[in-house]
């Protein structure tokens, strides 16, 4: 185990990585203001403007929002190498908060010229991110399963935002890039298993063992379960080539279904073993006392198996609820989750650490546990089981007072997310 | 992946002179139960908050070791930033074995 380089000096100043993770619970309360405005009509159907509206605020406004602000944090702590031009990421955020705000408005609204514009903005934003980010990667000196994870998670979200970017041009007033299925087949693909998938796995390798004092997963599984997660969120992009090169014939339909496949060993891998050896993990923990992160965790992992058995679903079925609640499950559940689990247990710590180590042990100084008192986040689980039950029962029955009941739920999940969040960041004694 | 055997490190370079490990194991022994805080049974950052609030209580030249979960890395910086001595371990089941030192008096004025 090498040590150099993981000192608090590498750590990015507090507000890199904390302006991403206090904007991410707007999102939520953005989403389900229109899930609460539109009810039934917002989970007809995936491919409605609304749809995709609240299925962006919750791949970008939450997820990789709270994503990139953790890779800034874990490449220069977990990897030991610092982000060049560091404060370059508070012009990533500006931008790609801007621009995904404009892509939002632009496709509920049906605004070409503002996808347009989103699409200018978000481009450099990827681009100032990914290098840096990449870079630093490339000469840590660690090379662990959870570095080359973050990796391969960089990778995916370039070509994620790559897809999307392109696919955008289809609500910008030009030509959609190619057949519509197949490349939303492969975008998902990429953009859920690969980088949100393949994030959530490396980092756990690190930050379950370290909150939960869990024994560390066997060498050999993260292996396997990195290996698969990587071929299955790159396959379908190497079938999408494959059909621009005419090696697949020319039926979109069959291509699509060549993707669906070809993302099955991540499916696997990232639904199936990496819960099922996590849980396991955290059912040995040594100790036995139950954080409220732990209750993320361990929801947003069981429902990782129903995600896989809802995408097979989804994929036999031309009914589109399975589709939609696929989304419902990966968003809310599975990563939405975790990801909040996650929030909970980091932003007290950083703030922690930048403001208050220095003095820990002088009279009035607090701990990391007392910037977010367990109760509250236990009040946030609540609303966050609650939006994921409810929702779910609402996309199954069709129902429009539950979809709306549901987007209030989201609102409210948000708001306490974003109340609890911003109460850590604003301590300073 | 290395072995356990091969993963272990050993850090001194803020003690005054190089420490071996069994140098620093006698020196741990040599301590007072009770300067010696077993803290592998709490989860991070719990490890890092017990040991700075220990070390704020620290007279000049005493000492005082910790048992943590694994090597606190980031408590290093911290210390340095103490000016004070540390020294640590990791062990063979991958928990972290902390030593921590206040200088005399005359060696903090003379830093």
């Amino acid at each position: 185990m090498k040590t150099e380089g993981l000192s608090l000096e590498n750590a990015p100043p507090l507000w890199v990585p904390l302006s991403f993770f206090a904007t991410a619970p707007l999102a939520l309360i953005v989403a389900g203001s229109l899930l609460a405005s539109y009810g039934e009509y917002a989970i007809g159907t995936g491919y409605a403007s609304i749809t995709l509206a609240i299925a962006h605020l919750g791949t970008l406004g939450f997820l990789t929002l709270v994503m990139m602000g953790a890779l800034y944090q874990l490449t220069a702590v977990v990897a030991g190498s610092p982000v060049g031009r560091i404060r370059v990421g508070h012009a990533v955020y500006a931008l790609f908060v801007i621009g995904v705000v404009g892509l939002i408005g632009g496709i509920a609204g049906g605004s070409p010229r503002l996808v347009f514009w989103a699409i200018a903005l978000i481009t450099p934003a990827v681009l100032l991110f990914v290098i840096p980010i990449a870079r630093a990667l490339h000469r840590a000196p660690a090379r662990n399963e959870t570095v080359i994870g973050m990796m391969a998670a960089l990778l995916a979200f370039f070509l994620t935002a790559l897809l999307g970017l392109w696919m955008a041009h289809g609500h910008s007033g030009m030509r959609f890039p190619g057949p519509r299925g197949l490349f939303i087949q492969v975008h998902l693909s990429v953009g859920l298993l690969g980088w949100v998938g393949g994030l959530i796995v490396a980092v756990s390798w690190q930050v379950v063992p370290l909150f939960n004092l869990s024994p560390p997963v066997a060498p050999a599984a993260r292996r396997w379960i990195a290996g698969l997660a990587t071929a299955g969120a790159l396959l379908p992009v190497v079938v999408l080539a494959l059909f621009y090169a005419g090696a697949l014939g020319d039926s979109d339909a069959r291509a699509s279904q060549i993707a669906a496949v070809a993302a099955l060993p991540a499916v696997v891998a990232v639904w199936g073993i990496h819960p099922l050896v996590t849980v396991r993990s955290l059912h040995a923990r040594r100790r036995r006392r139950a954080d409220p992160s732990l209750l993320f965790w361990n929801t947003g992992l069981l429902v990782a198996p129903l995600c896989a058995l809802v995408a097979a679903l989804a994929y036999v079925s031309s009914a589109p609820r399975w589709s939609v609640l696929l989304g419902w499950l990966v968003l809310v559940g599975w990563a939405g989750m975790i990801l909040h689990g996650m929030l909970g247990r980091i932003v007290p710590f950083l703030v922690w650490l930048h403001r208050f180590a220095p003095r820990a042990g002088e009279p009035g100084v607090p701990s990391a546990r007392d910037l977010l008192p367990d109760a509250w986040e236990r009040g946030c689980f609540a609303l966050h089981a609650a939006t994921l039950a409810v929702g779910a029962l609402a996309i199954a029955l069709r129902s429009d007072p539950l979809a709306r009941a549901a987007g209030a739920l989201l609102v409210a999940t948000g708001v306490a997310l974003f109340a609890v969040l911003a109460n850590a960041a604003r301590r300073r004694s | 992946m290395a072995s356990l055997e091969q993963t272990r490190v050993f850090r001194a370079e803020r003690v005054r002179e190089p420490l071996d490990e069994s140098e620093l194991r006698a020196r741990i022994g040599r301590l007072a139960p009770e300067s010696v805080l077993d803290l592998r049974d709490l989860p991070a950052p719990e490890p890092m908050e017990k040991i700075l609030a220990a070390c704020a209580r620290l007279a000049p030249a005493d000492a005082l070791a910790a048992r943590t979960p694994r090597l606190p890395q980031m408590l290093m910086s911290l210390l340095d930033r103490r000016g004070l001595l540390w020294a640590a371990l990791e062990e063979a089941d991958g928990t972290g074995l902390v030593w921590v030192g206040c200088p005399a008096a005359d060696e903090r004025s003379t830093k």
